[in-house]
């Protein structure tokens, strides 16, 4: 039976109208439900109508329905006598047609569902969802991240938040820390996760105490994606190339067919005969067994591949719901970059170019990966998740280089022929519960286990080198470092842990307590050999094949293990937390939100040989931090708010920044090795922000923050020219961000169809360097921060037509020059050059479910420069990349 | 009794240079660091296993003692301790390889590093020592400092044998090494035998050299760098025929080749012997003297004989330029046979270019007025009384029994040839002749030439 619209006169309680946010219908049987002061709810009638007997007093109402986000109305006054009348719209987007199981989380793939979030969010944060990644030339996390407000993505893969390094930007996939597969980056490769398993992106940029502590610039949160409500098949292909190496000449190297699959060949691997746990010996017999493949050959590179497909499905049993969505991706890569290095110096009182050398490196990469995701709701109020990524990629790389070295009045040609294979598996179990006492509290938790191995086996370097002022014309073996070298090395990960936490979601108070724990430990261990001359003449202009042939060993030839007394290390942390967080609003407009965090870590590292245990070095850090965070809201306007925060957080070195192994970088001919004495970085954060949700999908905002580092971390070249790690005494950073979303309908009707997005951040940064000590041979006591661009832009223009099915986006990023390394002994500082990208991205649906997408990147051909005063030290273009990709939904 | 037999015994088979197996009653496995006064002695053989670093005291290591070191070991004096290891002609301490002789080579451990106080050019004043990780809060590979008079300690009759350890392109341990070791250091009749990367590397400071042989280095011979200002008296470098690049390489600062003080060592009576192999058709070179970066030297009474490739070349604008000053001179030399030539050295340029391989510069080894400094120009200007003539030395280049000696009728020892070294306490007076070798040969006895 049907309820009139409006209740008869003298009701005393609430009324109204529940609508689908986007087709404006009307919902029935949609529940309304009063959680706090009694435990009524009503359905809504065939017009979505429905009609709510209450007694005077403030309620808070969850409204919830099938194939929608739930939404909760929180402090509705019911006065005597009175209809209080509320509409409530639920889900943002019909468009993204997937029902929402978690019915107490949005769904937050909708870019409207965002932004609602965003405005009720008690932080700072920005986000981009499924929906807008759909819209643009997007083919990874990486590449999606970049659209959001001060989100710099480093070579391709890493992301930096406010311009801050990537120690700074945390990423938490489904709310549990992920461990990086990349022991040299300090933060998470975005490319590990293809935009398909992405729900969407948020980057929350001011601290709340129940994040991890470790924040700088902010927090990555990725959700993957929830279930679709019915069955769904979506095979996709894709396609793509670019200008610099599609179908133009490629270094490779032989290997095993299963490296095009993602898996390292058998030949790659330490001979068998070789001794474990001690050094090689001198039997030559030992020494014949490696792979003799030294030199690299040419191939032509082919237009990429991918190919994936996801399933999913909702099932119902009653009132429990079963969904799933599995994805699988394969993709194979051929890539070839051209680099021009340089180094400076200074003769005589003027800068010049030093070591000129022109790097080609030819790199096979594949991926495969699999995602599978499973819910069961046992009913409305307990849900249960199970999810696992597995994600392994190989990339074989063959890099030849042929330059002058200066210093040794030489010119010379090297190789190196490098295979990786990086291997992820994330295991998760999730739970929620809504309690039904305690005004509804929500009880959250989550138990992960995650292993993540990276397999470098058989890097090979040869070096051959003729004179530079009386050259022979002919290039010989110098018995020399980094010529006739192997290097194999391996590193392991685990990490194990949980977090739990419980949501009281009183009317005016909004309590969250909980706790973490979470242990990781490495593994690393690392084994080089060296070719060498003996005193037996042998002609040093062969070529390796023939100069290290079998015949050679054991005469001309000796090998000798060079494994060093760090090339090994063991690692353990710790992190032991709890929390407690107030959501208060004492006055309507404005709400208070505060926490504290108590984070007790400890990190350990030992170094020692791979053939004995005890240590070289090591390091022994416990820390105790308490960790206070504050937010303050305040409603200006329903669409306007003013925001302000101060939080105080944590970096803390990587294990990969404490170990002090050593490595040979090729392309900058320099060595990189990490230092066991780095400190924790602690950080103060002052934020303030105001945004105004101008309409439906249309925001603008402005922010201004300041941050204040503690010994913070940098990357510092030494005199050697090698590279490592220090703490600075302290650094500033201040910065303004401003945004604007928009829809260009508002200039006229005309241009309904376009929509504009722009983001500028400003950022002002500047190191302190007082101990003499810490400032060593660098030039500079007063600059920015190492990595820290001054500005970063995104501009944004898209155009949807949704009748045809046509999408078309054009963006466009730059950030400002910011320092690569720092400058000594006293060279003015390496800065890296502004790149300006402008991609473009056209979608269009062909019918029966088919989608063709065509993206090109990197329109303008931009390069990569890497400046010391006015002398070019690197110099690379990455190419104008195309790609199609042909989509089915089946 | 028992002992003195035992170190007669010892002795006579080190001056063989000839280890053997080592008798467990006399083995000694030193794996932990020394931080207080510590005596190595004679009757024991010490083995190190891993990087010692001897973090404060003094340690004493007696006459006849011997010091082995095994893969990736190494000895270190950091700069807050002093070493004390003073042999005797008859009982040199040897430093060596823990292999079995016929299996040993150069670089099978790392060799001793003495580390100091003295001054270096590096901006900041301090630097890490090359061979090592390099982190700020590790006092122990650090070195540089403001006292010149710094003493690094004692090396006196001592072998140095198959040591250096290449860490990495420009990154080595050297058969010695120090780091800004300052003039109280005394460093005398020292022999490094085929030590890799170099045999002596003088990272800046003002330790002074004498009496010292490096036979068949690896790559260098005596590299100094980084503002090292010592002296240096007797002193031969001798190349074997396989490896070895450079006698000397002189190196300033590299980033900024004027930094003070300047790499200009001063140097009296030096034999700088290649291997009088054919010049080289391919690969590394085979050279005499090597200054660049800004570096320079004062060198006196020297011979420069049997390089295969090079005798002299002067590199870059900042260490020609040093000869306008006086920084950097040769004098009283005697080239012979570089590069086959019996006339004259040859000129070495040193071209400039680009990452294309194209030449953007002839060669950047100019004056200050821009004109190519030309080294047979520069350096056979009959102002520096240098020459082109046989020194005929006994036997030289023979890498198993050589003898520097200069023979009766040699060129070396006419006293007009030659200048008088200065008296100033360090210098001979007495060495009024060319090369490290007069009349009287101070290597005998107490150094050793092994194979393997």
């Amino acid at each position: 039976m049907a309820e009139s619209a409006t209740p008869p006169p003298g009701f005393t309680g609430v009324y109204g109208q529940v609508t689908d946010a986007q087709t404006q219908e009307t919902l029935i049987e949609a529940t309304v439900k009063v959680v706090n002061g009694g435990q009524k709810s009503v359905l809504t009638d065939i017009d979505g109508n429905y009609q709510l007997a209450l007694p005077p007093g403030k309620y808070d109402l969850r409204v919830f329905y099938d194939v929608y986000e739930g939404r909760r109305i929180t402090g509705v006054i019911v006065e005597q006598g009175k209809a209080t009348r509320l509409d409530v719209q639920l889900s943002a987007d019909a468009g993204a047609v997937q029902e929402v199981v978690v019915e107490a989380r949005a769904d937050r793939r909708a870019e409207g569902a965002l932004l609602q979030e965003r405005k009720k969010a008690a932080a700072v944060s920005d986000s981009i969802s499924s929906q807008e990644i759909a819209r643009t030339p997007d083919s990874s996390a990486s590449d999606a991240v970049k659209r959001v407000v001060s989100v710099t993505v480093v070579d391709g893969r890493f992301m930096l938040l406010r311009g801050l390094g990537g120690r700074y930007s945390v990423t938490l996939l489904n709310g549990a820390l992920l461990p990086s597969p990349e022991p040299d980056e300090p933060s998470v490769p975005l490319d590990l996760f293809p935009t398909s398993l992405l729900a969407n992106l948020n980057v929350v940029k001011s601290y709340t105490s129940d994040l991890p502590g470790t924040f700088g610039g902010g927090t990555l949160l990725i959700e993957t994606n929830t279930y679709p409500s019915k069955f769904e098949f979506k095979p996709r292909i894709t396609f793509s190339g670019d200008s610099v190496s599609t179908f133009q000449q490629r270094n490779t190297h032989p290997g095993s067919f299963l490296e095009a699959l993602s898996f390292a060949g058998p030949d790659r691997h330490l001979p068998s005969g070789l001794p474990q746990g001690e050094r090689m010996g001198s039997a030559a017999g030992t020494w014949q067994s490696f792979p003799n493949i030294w030199s690299a050959r040419q191939s032509t590179a082919l237009p990429n591949m991918g190919l994936g497909a996801s399933l999913g499905d909702t099932l119902r049993f009653g009132n429990s719901r079963l969904g799933y969505l599995a994805t699988v991706n394969y993709g194979h890569k051929e890539s070839v970059r051209v680099s021009e290095f340089a180094r400076a110096d200074m003769p005589v009182g003027q800068l010049q170019a030093q070591d000129a050398t022109r790097a080609v490196q030819g790199t096979e990469g594949a991926t495969l990966s699999a995602l599978a995701s499973v819910g069961y709701q046992f009913d409305r109020d307990n849900e249960l998740t199970f999810f696992s990524l597995y994600t392994r990629g190989t990339d074989s790389n063959t890099f030849t280089s042929r330059g002058v070295n200066n210093g040794r009045s030489e010119t010379f040609e090297s190789t190196r022929l490098q295979f990786v294979s990086r291997a992820l598996s994330f295991n998760q179990v999730r739970g929620f519960h809504r309690l039904n006492t305690l005004a509804d509290a929500e009880l959250d938790w989550q138990a992960n286990f995650s292993r993540v191995d990276r397999d470098e086996p058989d890097t090979r370097d040869t070096l051959y080198s003729d004179d530079l002022g009386s050259p022979t014309g002919k290039f010989a073996f110098p018995n020399q470092p980094n010529s006739g070298e192997r290097f194999f090395g391996t590193l392991g990960e685990t990490s194990t842990g949980g977090s739990a936490s419980l949501t009281l979601p009183f009317s005016d108070l909004r309590l969250k307590a909980g706790g973490l724990a979470q242990v990781s430990l490495r593994d690393f261990e690392a084994r080089r050999f060296r070719y060498q001359l003996t005193d037996d003449p042998v002609d040093t202009s062969l070529p390796p094949e023939e100069l290290f042939a079998s015949s050679n060993l054991g005469t001309g030839i000796r090998m000798r293990e060079t494994t060093r007394g760090d090339d090994a290390y063991d690692a353990y942390l710790g992190v032991f937390a709890g929390f407690v967080t107030a959501d208060y609003k004492p006055v309507e407009p404005l709400r208070l939100v505060g926490g504290v965090r108590v984070e007790q870590s400890l990190q350990q590292l030992t170094a020692h040989s791979p053939f004995d245990t005890s240590p070289t070095a090591s390091t022994h850090a416990s820390y105790l931090d308490v960790l206070p965070a504050f937010n303050a809201v305040y409603a200006l306007r329903p669409d306007m708010n003013l925001r302000a925060g101060y939080s105080y957080t944590l970096a803390r070195p990587t294990f990969r920044e404490l170990a002090p192994f050593i490595f040979f970088d090729f392309v900058r001919r320099r060595n990189v090795s990490g230092n066991p004495n780095l400190l924790e970085t602690r950080i103060h954060n002052l934020d303030t922000r105001l945004e105004w949700f101008v309409g439906e999908n249309e925001v603008l905002a402005a922010s201004v923050f300041y941050k204040n580092f503690q010994s913070p971390i940098e990357r510092i070249l030494r005199y050697s020219g090698d590279m490592g790690f220090e703490n600075a005494d302290g650094a500033n950073s201040f910065g303004a961000e401003l945004e604007a979303r928009a829809s260009l309908g508002r200039i006229t009707p005309a241009l309904s169809n376009f929509r504009a997005a722009a983001n500028l951040t400003l950022i002002q940064s500047n190191i302190v360097l007082t101990d003499p000590e810490k400032l060593g041979a660098q030039t500079n006591s007063r600059r920015p921060m190492q990595g820290q661009s001054p500005y970063v832009i995104n501009l944004n223009l898209g155009y949807d037509r949704p009748e045809s099915g046509t999408e078309v986006a054009v963006l466009y990023n730059v950030y400002g020059p910011r320092i690569s390394e720092v400058g000594l002994n006293p060279l003015p500082d390496v800065y890296e050059r502004p790149f300006h990208r402008v991609d473009l991205s056209v979608s269009q649906k062909l019918g029966n479910g088919l989608q063709l997408k065509l993206t090109g990147s990197n329109l303008l051909d931009s390069a990569v420069v890497l400046d010391q005063g006015g002398i070019t030290i690197l110099k690379y273009r990455p190419g104008i990349a195309f790609s199609a990709a042909l989509g089915w939904t089946l | 009794m028992k002992r003195l037999a035992l170190g007669l015994t010892l002795g006579t088979s080190l001056l063989a240079g000839c280890p053997g197996p080592v008798d467990p009653d006399v083995a000694d496995d030193v794996s932990s660091n020394i931080t207080q006064n510590t005596t190595w002695t004679a009757d024991k053989v010490y083995t190190l296993k891993g990087y010692i670093f001897v973090e404060s005291g003094t340690l004493t290591i007696e006459p006849g003692t011997q010091v082995v070191g095994e893969e990736g070991s190494a000895l270190i004096i950091t700069r807050n301790a002093k070493l004390n290891a003073v042999g005797t002609a008859a009982r040199p301490i040897v430093f060596t390889s823990a292999k079995p002789e016929g299996e040993r080579a150069a670089g099978d451990w790392g060799g001793v590093v003495l580390l100091g106080k003295a001054k270096i050019n590096v901006a900041g004043g301090t630097n890490t020592v090359e061979g090592f990780f390099a982190t700020s809060g590790d006092e122990r590979t650090k070195y540089g400092g403001d006292d010149d008079a710094h003493d690094c300690g004692k090396l006196k009759y001592a072998r140095i044998e198959f040591a250096g350890f290449e860490l990495a392109e420009d990154n080595e341990l050297n058969g010695l090494t120090t780091g800004a070791c300052g003039s109280a250091t005394e460093l005398d009749y020292i022999q490094v035998h085929k030590g890799a990367d170099d045999g002596v590397e003088m990272f800046g400071g003002t330790a002074n050299l004498k009496h010292i042989v490096i036979s068949q280095p690896d790559d260098d011979g005596l590299d100094y760098d980084l503002g090292y200002t010592g002296k240096v008296q007797f002193l031969v470098v001798q190349q074997n025929d396989r490896v070895g690049n450079r006698a000397i390489e002189a190196s300033g600062n590299k980033t900024t080749n004027t930094a003070t003080p300047r790499s200009v060592p001063e140097i009296w009576n030096a034999s700088f012997i290649g291997s009088g192999r054919a010049a080289a058709s391919t690969g590394t070179k085979q050279e005499g003297l090597v200054f660049n970066t800004g570096a320079g030297i004062k060198l006196n009474n020297a011979i420069v004989a049997h390089f295969a490739d090079k005798a002299v070349d002067v590199d870059g604008a900042a260490s020609a330029q040093l000869s306008e000053s006086g920084n950097l001179t040769i004098k009283n030399t005697i080239f012979w046979m570089n590069k086959g030539n019996t006339t004259s050295i040859d000129y070495s340029s040193n071209p400039v270019k680009d990452a294309a391989g194209n030449t953007t510069n002839e060669d950047a080894t100019r004056l200050s007025n821009d004109t190519i400094y030309r080294e047979p120009d520069q350096l056979l200007a009959t102002v520096n009384n240098n020459r082109v003539v046989d020194p005929m030395l006994s036997a030289a280049v023979n890498a198993k029994t050589p003898n520097f000696k200069p023979t009766a009728e040699s060129q070396a020892l006419i006293t007009s040839n030659s200048a008088t070294p200065p008296a100033d306490g360090f210098f001979d007076t007495s060495a009024k002749f060319i090369g490290a070798v007069g009349s009287t040969d101070w290597t005998a006895g107490w150094t050793g030439y092994p194979e393997n």
